[in-house]
């Protein structure tokens, strides 16, 4: 993608000109917002600020959309804006939920309510994340586990999807504690009515990077679930003398960014607040998936995608992609070594090539890094001794259909191997059919 | 319990734990066809709860994850080195209509 594709994502949210009317207030969720109707019809969702960490929820939910985007989730339309307060109305008929979950209609004092808890740019105008309605019927969320049996297309068990699985590896990235299926959504697509799919959305980014909407992330979050049985009972045992580096107070740099770090991030032991069933099957493979998107994401690609959150103090906004690049980095080095990171395989005449994502994406330097193979007979059994090369190139036969190496890379060390099997036709054109890579 | 029946059940137990731990099929081939767009009629719709969606997650889905004789055992038999966790169904490119008879079959995974 180019790096206007990333900052543009599945599109913008731009209301038409004109007055908005306020169809309902917001039933979901901790943040201040409502639903509104511009003067062409369309329908958006309006969220706010707090008051005390002005730009955080807003920003977050804009950089992270794009984030899903480019790494080829369906997302809705998210964007930031700013307007005056005298753009809305309330319209007939638009309800809000009541201190006791009740429903009844909004009134000018509870907008005025929601006017004094969110945050009001120098200009006086209140600055929000908008997403457009998606388009379609909103059939509810979707699982992390089991699939909905009355989808006759959902035919593998969510827990089991390697995109759900992966998902935990880009999740860590950005620190989106809150991923499970409230924050999901599956829309009914009538491509030929009455038939049609589902198309399956994550929805509401405003807990990812340095915020959880309302305040920023707790230390805590990414590094433990909100319960945790392993640490109830070993509390309990010591009396609470036990204390993990993460239930420090913070102090936090720069509120509009809120509290996003690098230094404690561990991508291998990274949990959203509660456990998701399919972050938990995901294996080394599933994580390698989910890191070599991460991993394709450069710093220009990070510093084009965090413009558009709208941050307006520049240290912050460097702040937020010095950090980004950092987590990146590392959840580049502990998932390329646990899988064998070579990839893009490629048969030229009688050279195989590769590429070894861990150098070529800046992770592992090149002069410390060096790629041992042997060939594999036709029942998959390496013969003859291991050749070395530093180069991203292995010589091959050509001669019988089926061919098989197996390859090892060094970083100080041997490690993991990766088998590779070519076929050649009878036009001797020879492809790469199959890669094996241990776990 | 007494020790004649300790003779039958241990090894059953064993068979039974290294048969999960290695990875020995208890379930059907990984699914390799993912249609996901096929024109079907509206499903119901379902309503989402947070509160549910915790409860389930850190509750139940755990408890029954426990007595799961696939994920135990996957487990166990990762930590001790004899297997491989479960991996995942789509994604998974079955490349099996090329692949000779010599070539052992396992999980294909083409990137």
């Amino acid at each position: 993608m180019t790096l206007p594709e990333l900052a543009l994502g599945p599109g913008s949210a731009a209301p038409a000109a004109g007055m908005w009317e306020i169809i309902s207030g917001k039933f979901e969720g901790v943040s201040a917002g409502f639903t509104i109707r511009d003067s062409s019809g369309q329908k958006y969702f309006v969220k706010f600020d707090s008051e005390d960490w002005p730009e955080m929820a807003t920003s977050a939910e804009a950089i992270s959309s794009r984030i899903f985007h480019a790494a080829g989730y369906n997302v809705p339309k998210y964007s930031v804006i700013s307007f005056p307060k005298t753009r809305v109305y309330i319209g007939l008929g638009a309800l809000i939920k009541d201190k006791d979950g009740e429903k009844r209609c909004m009134t000018v004092s509870d907008l005025d309510s929601i006017w004094t808890k969110i945050y009001f740019q120098p200009n006086g105008e209140a600055r929000a994340n908008i997403s457009e309605e998606l388009p379609g019927d909103p059939i509810g969320p979707f699982g992390y586990h089991g699939r909905r049996v009355d989808d006759p297309n959902d035919r593998v068990m969510h827990e089991h999807r390697r995109e759900l699985r992966g998902l935990r590896v880009i999740s860590s990235w950005i620190n989106d504690t809150d991923r499970r299926p409230a924050n999901s959504l599956d829309v009914f697509l009538p491509e030929g009515a009455p038939v049609g799919y589902i198309k399956h959305y994550l929805m509401d980014m405003g807990a990812t990077l340095g915020s959880n909407s309302k305040k920023p992330h707790l230390p805590r979050y990414g590094k433990e679930y909100l319960w945790t049985y392993g640490n109830v009972i070993k509390k309990s045992l010591l009396l609470g003398f036990h204390s993990n580096p993460w239930e420090e107070l913070i102090d936090v740099t720069y509120p509009t960014i809120g509290y996003f770090e690098s230094d404690m991030f561990s991508p291998g032991t990274w949990v959203p607040s509660y456990p998701n069933p399919a972050f938990q099957w995901c294996t080394d493979r599933d994580g390698y998936w989910g890191a070599k998107i991460v991993t394709a994401f450069s710093d220009d690609d990070i510093e084009a995608i965090v413009e558009t959150g709208g941050l307006t103090i520049a240290a912050a906004k460097a702040e937020l992609i010095r950090v980004l690049i950092e987590r990146r980095n590392k959840i580049g080095q502990y998932w390329f070594a646990r899988i064998n990171p070579l990839d893009k395989f490629n048969v030229v005449g009688n050279t195989l090539h590769f590429e070894d994502l861990a150098v070529t994406r800046g992770i592992s330097a090149a002069g410390i890094t060096r790629y041992r193979y042997r060939y594999l007979n036709a029942r998959g059994q390496p013969v003859g001794d291991y050749f070395k090369t530093s180069a991203m190139r292995i010589p091959i036969n050509n001669v019988n259909p089926y061919e098989g190496l197996e390859i090892q890379t060094e970083r100080g060390m041997w490690k993991k191997i990766l088998r590779v099997y070519i076929h050649t036709d009878n036009a001797g054109v020879s492809k790469v059919v199959r890669i094996d890579r241990e776990p | 319990m007494r020790v004649p029946q300790l003779k039958t059940w241990l090894p059953l137990l064993c068979l039974a734990t290294f048969a999960c731990a290695s990875g020995l099929k208890l379930s059907p081939d990984v699914k390799d066809v993912d249609p996901d767009q096929t024109p079907e009629r509206k499903p119901s719709s379902n309503e989402g709860s947070r509160i549910w969606d915790a409860a389930d997650h850190t509750f139940f889905y755990q408890i029954g994850r426990l007595v799961d004789l696939e994920y135990t055992g996957k487990r166990l038999g990762k930590a001790l080195g004899i297997g491989d966790g479960r991996q995942a169904d789509n994604e998974i490119r079955s490349t099996r209509s090329v692949s000779p008879p010599g070539i052992p079959i396992g999980i294909t995974t083409i990137p």
